[in-house]
């Protein structure tokens, strides 16, 4: 175990959806304690499936690894407070209609005590800058900002990694660059599935290029996305 | 989710609004009692309920209108069937009897526009209604904001591509809408189910716990107890 973060191990994930649209295939991948990785690919390439699949949310083929224990042996509050994720639309995330309460939804399902809850979850929406936000009803809240409550549902659980599905849609520029400030300093390791190139240059030091569901390459960001011949065969 | 605002809560700082929320509901399951009660006065009693609505309306500071408003759907059903009533054998009877449940229903839009919807789960909870139903209608309320969403964005999505439109093509448009409304909602709640289960969901929405009702909220409520307890008497 790191301070800094979970491990995570994925092998041979392989994912097909009800109607044979298979959308991952034999896809293996390990991110060390506090490394941040991002998954570009082009639209379609299994990369929110392969976010939905590391974290246990959707099944198939392959085992995934947390700290190296497999998930699929921890209990489920063990396993989300390690292991956090944030949707592509912050509208299928947020369920409570006051936004306090909705960061505050996860520590308390976890078992943390209200007083606990709520104070992680104000010091969450400070951390995305939402902190004005906390008494409103998030559906009056616009997408942007919507997508930085999202953010503070899943910081507020402490998780030692996260998996974020473009985490910078729908942001102004100044709430992108927060965000990446943000995910920067945050003391666990990231997945970032995004089409944000430049977000995946300024905060990931790996890159992983899935095309078809499958692994393309994967190495260092700088040399995966300044490979315009490689990003050009893989629909990027 | 904005443009439009189907959550039925005013914001307000009226006595109506700072009532305990367990002693509006308690009051309200007593008003619906006493205004569907049988009568042999069920004029008198339409009046006083209707009276004693319009009171706690203004208490509230709402304006009729705005919740009549609300209502619209439900005024013109109950005016279609109090016409019914009409060549029933007591048309009056009849007429009290719709005109009763529309009070009620006047009444539960109150409670509900004076009171959020986190303090009416949590007075639920408070009032020892089951965990489970708690949840339901947390979950149901932000499907119906879900569902909502997905069926402006569908009607807009085919108001710009079907700008010619007649009778057939729409009939032909509704059936279409509605396929893809169903399929929209049901991916929409699958994803809502990812979500919920990633932030350590078992089964339990947690809601707020409620302090102790005040002297003055005892006060209040004892009074209107008194006052639906004695119209009760005079209209039985």
């Amino acid at each position: 175990m790191d301070a800094l973060g979970a491990s995570l191990h994925a092998d041979g994930l392989s994912v097909t959806y009800l109607g044979g649209r298979t959308a991952l295939r034999d896809v293996s991948l390990r991110v060390e304690a506090g490394e941040r990785v991002a998954i570009v690919g082009a639209n379609g390439a299994g990369k929110s499936t392969l976010l939905l699949r590391l974290a246990g949310l959707l099944r198939g083929a392959g085992r995934v690894l947390v700290d190296g224990r497999e998930i699929s042996s921890m209990s489920q509050p063990e396993l989300r407070a390690l292991l956090g994720i944030v949707f592509q639309d912050p509208d299928d995330q947020i369920v409570m209609p006051v936004t306090l309460d909705d960061v505050a939804f996860g520590p308390l399902c976890l078992g943390v005590s209200r007083a606990e809850a709520l104070s992680a979850a104000r010091r969450a929406l400070e951390a995305v800058g939402m902190s004005a936000a906390a008494d409103e009803a998030p559906y009056r809240l616009s997408y942007g900002q919507r997508k930085r409550v999202a953010i503070a549902g899943a910081l507020a659980m402490g998780a030692r990694a996260l998996l974020l599905d473009e985490p910078s849609a729908g942001l102004d520029p100044r709430s992108r660059r927060g965000l990446i400030a943000l995910l920067r300093d945050l003391p666990a390791s990231l997945v970032v599935a995004t089409h944000d190139l430049d977000l995946a240059r300024q905060l990931c030091c790996r890159a992983i290029l899935l095309s078809a569901g499958e692994v393309a390459a994967d190495g260092p960001t700088h040399t995966v996305l300044d490979d315009a011949a490689l990003l050009e065969a893989h629909g990027l | 989710m904005r443009g439009y605002d189907l959550d039925p809560y005013l914001p307000g700082r009226s006595l109506v609004h700072r009532l305990d929320p367990r002693l509006k509901l308690l009051l309200l399951v007593g008003f619906a009692n006493v205004a569907l009660w049988p009568s042999s006065r069920p004029l008198h009693r339409l009046a006083l309920t209707s009276a004693l609505c319009l009171g706690a309306t203004a208490l509230a500071g709402i304006a009729p209108g705005r919740l009549a408003a609300r209502l619209a759907a439900l005024i013109g059903l109950a005016g279609a069937a109090a016409l019914g009533t009409l060549f029933g054998a007591d048309p009056a009877e009849g007429a009290a009897r719709v005109g009763s449940v529309a009070v009620v229903a006047w009444a539960a839009l109150l409670v509900s526009a004076s009171t959020p919807i986190g303090c009416l789960l949590s007075a639920l909870a408070g009032l020892g209604a089951p965990p489970s139903l708690v949840s339901m209608l947390a979950i149901a309320h932000h499907l119906t904001f879900a569902t909502a969403d997905e069926a402006i964005r569908t009607v807009r999505a085919i108001r710009v591509r079907a700008p010619k439109r007649s009778i057939a093509g729409d009939a032909r448009i509704v059936g279409l809408a509605m396929r893809s409304l169903a399929a929209r909602c049901a991916l929409r709640a699958e994803r809502l189910q990812w979500a919920l289960l990633a932030r350590g969901f078992a089964g339990r929405i947690p809601t707020a716990p409620l302090q102790r009702p005040g002297w003055r909220d005892i006060g209040l409520s004892a009074a209107a107890a008194a006052a639906l307890l004695l119209g009760h008497r005079w209209t039985r």
